[in-house]
């Protein structure tokens, strides 16, 4: 199967002052499942649909295998697009609907209603075949849009938000079923959304997109523990690392130390090495590495100004001058709005960004 | 609360209320008046026309029917086939470029697509009478006058048509396009795919079209000339004017088979039509 090759792609819509995409490159690997995550706007969906055929590109060229898709019309790209919004077709049955692709590549009317039938088995919506789309559910929609998508074995698989119009336990279920489909059909897929939680589940690797440029693309676990700039370590985490943005000075014993309004610490001597003093630093730490702390030994403090339970574990907002972080506690704890609360760290654990795109400083 | 003034308000309240019922019933009556007695004069001799009661008459007598449908008078079979051929015709021509003209202008972006779609508009402003002599003499260059077609262009592309279906086509989800696409459609089956989703705005645009081109004067009047070529609204009219006697059973026979096709369409299209006004699409 075909890997899915993206080579500085570029989107200018006429009288926008900065391109929607901007020198996009991307290796899909065949059976590989990548998730492009960003804001809105950032340019993700664009992406999408220039890959599809529904948007011309300005420059750069996409292929599939040994194919040049660019120029190609949608129909003759061979590729699936799941979409945010139902796009059953609302006159036609959930069978039909199914084998509406089909229909379209002249499949005559039993052999595409048969394989229709069974990839509603697959799926788990066999009892919804003579329904119409007003009858069934979101869930019950997207489930057949994806089976429509799986039915013709397109070469490629893309998925526009398809999860963000349901409610939270059909995104759930749906969620797994694309994850089976993704360990079943080895094609590549490209996988849209705007919650990086989505992304870090369901792809295999993630493109962080902010304002048409790629942040960043790694796995999950890159991705949240080595975040290559302040941007993708604040986006990636729910929620994400708190960022100070501070100073670094010199001690008298010469070692450095990170000055911030709400933070400072020593650094480690790696930290030291790695970085110019006078130099203004962002330091970034993500909640779960936050701990409770006396008020001897702690280096941050602040008010309690909202408290996030969730099961096992909470989250504790608090605010301190003009700063304000997130904290990770266990469930055992004990803080309520407007309590004073000190924390500490490990040193180590921080991420440092500096420089004008914040990127990290790799240790 | 004081209970002579509540009583006093209910009092009130039931006189608004018998009031207004009286004055809907009065409108109800001025309105339905004419059709009654339209209905029943075809049905009553000559001598009892102009006395509308009884409203109903003694007896159906068909014998303005008979004479109306032999064609003594006017060729009236062949005009009320006339007049359905030209409305069909209209009706459809109009209904089809206009839905695919809100499509384009609607889905695709093209030069010059503001200023055509301007135009569109100012062609509503336009009224019909202004635009008959030019259109005369087209119709005579084509060598078309005194056929059906010098009456079935001029309404074929309307400028209504264009904003009502380029409204309809706005509400429409791009998502529904776009999934033909990449589902494998050419560009002219995605527009086909299309249109059962706006199915209750084209039977409402078709219904009002067809009723307006059924009713339509100046145009058959100016184009045709042949009798036989009539429309039925004309051929009607002229047996108001052209004889010394009118023969008022028989115009009002003719009047109410003439509106036959309309009321039958607009019976079997009335649950679309409301739909259309409701919410135009059924994405």
């Amino acid at each position: 199967m075909a890997a899915f090759s993206i080579r500085n792609l570029e989107k200018r819509y006429p009288g926008a002052p900065v391109p929607a995409l901007r020198d996009f490159s991307l290796e899909v690997g065949s059976g590989e499942l990548v998730a492009i995550v960003g804001p809105s706007g950032c340019g993700k969906s664009t992406l999408l649909r220039m890959l599809a055929g529904l948007e011309a590109e300005t420059a750069g060229e996409i292929r599939l295998g040994e194919r040049v898709l660019t120029g190609l019309p949608p129909k003759d790209r061979d590729l699936a697009l799941m979409f945010q919004s139902y796009t059953l077709l609302p006159h036609l049955s959930v069978e039909e609907n199914l084998a509406f692709g089909l229909k379209l590549r002249g499949e005559p009317r039993p052999s595409r209603l048969e394989k229709a039938r069974a990839i509603a088995k697959t799926l788990g919506i066999e009892s919804l075949l003579r329904r119409l789309p007003s009858e069934i559910s979101g869930g019950e929609r997207q489930r057949a849009a994806l089976g429509r998508a799986i039915l013709r074995s397109p070469a490629a698989f893309l998925f526009d938000e398809p999860l963000s119009s349901l409610d939270a336990q059909m995104r759930l279920q749906l969620r797994v079923e694309i994850q089976r489909l993704h360990q079943r059909v080895r094609v590549p897929m490209l996988f849209v959304t705007h919650d990086q939680g989505e992304a870090l589940t369901l792809g295999d690797r993630v493109v962080v997109l902010d304002r048409g440029v790629m942040q960043q693309v790694a796995s999950p676990e890159e991705l949240y523990r080595r975040p290559a700039n302040a941007f993708v370590a604040s986006f990636i985490g729910a929620p994400g690392m708190n960022l100070f943005k501070g100073r670094i000075e010199t001690n008298e014993n010469g070692s450095a130390r990170f000055v911030s309004p709400a933070l400072s610490y020593d650094l480690t001597p790696a930290q030291t090495a790695a970085i110019k003093p006078h130099t203004a630093i962002t330091v970034g730490l993500r909640p779960e590495h936050l701990r409770r702390a006396d008020a001897s030994e702690a280096l941050l403090r602040g008010e309690v100004t909202a408290v996030e339970r969730q099961a096992g574990q909470a989250t504790l907002y608090v605010q301190s001058g003009d700063v304000s972080f997130a904290a990770r506690v266990g469930e055992d704890f004990s803080a309520r709005p407007g309590d004073f609360s000190g924390w500490t760290f490990d040193p180590a654990a921080v991420s440092l960004f500096a420089g004008p795109g914040e990127t990290r400083i790799d240790l | 609360m004081n209970r002579n003034l509540f009583s006093t308000m209910r009092v009130r309240a039931g006189i608004t209320s018998v009031a207004a019922t009286l004055v809907l019933a009065a409108l109800a009556v001025a309105f339905a008046f004419p059709f009654v007695w339209m209905l029943t004069a075809g049905f009553k001799p000559d001598s009892a026309i102009f006395n509308p009661f009884p409203l109903l008459p003694r007896g159906l007598d068909g014998r303005h029917y008979r004479s109306l449908l032999s064609g003594e008078w006017i060729p009236y079979q062949r005009q009320f086939l006339n007049s359905l051929f030209i409305a069909s015709a209209q009706t459809a021509l109009a209904t089809g470029f206009s839905c695919a003209a809100g499509y384009v202008f609607a889905k695709f972006d093209f030069r010059f697509k503001r200023t055509l779609f301007v135009m569109a508009v100012f062609t509503v402003l336009i009224p019909r009478q202004v635009m008959v002599l030019p259109l005369f003499t087209w119709m005579n260059d084509l060598k078309l006058l005194d056929t059906p077609w010098a009456v079935i262009l001029p309404g074929a592309a309307t400028g209504i048509g264009l904003l009502w279906f380029t409204a309809v086509y706005h509400r429409l989800p791009d998502a529904i396009p776009d999934m033909a696409r990449s589902e494998g459609a050419e560009e002219y089956r995605v527009f086909w795919i299309t249109l059962p989703l706006i199915k209750p705005a084209i039977v409402a645009f078709a219904l009002i079209q067809f009723t307006l081109a059924w009713q339509e004067h100046l145009i058959p009047l100016v184009m045709l000339f042949s009798p036989e070529r009539m429309t039925i609204n004309i051929g009607l009219a002229s047996l108001n004017a052209g004889s010394v006697r009118v023969p008022y059973g028989l115009l009002m026979a003719g009047c109410t088979l003439t509106l036959i096709p309309t009321t039958l369409f607009f019976v079997l299209a009335y649950r679309h039509f409301r739909a259309a006004l409701g919410k135009l699409t059924e994405a």
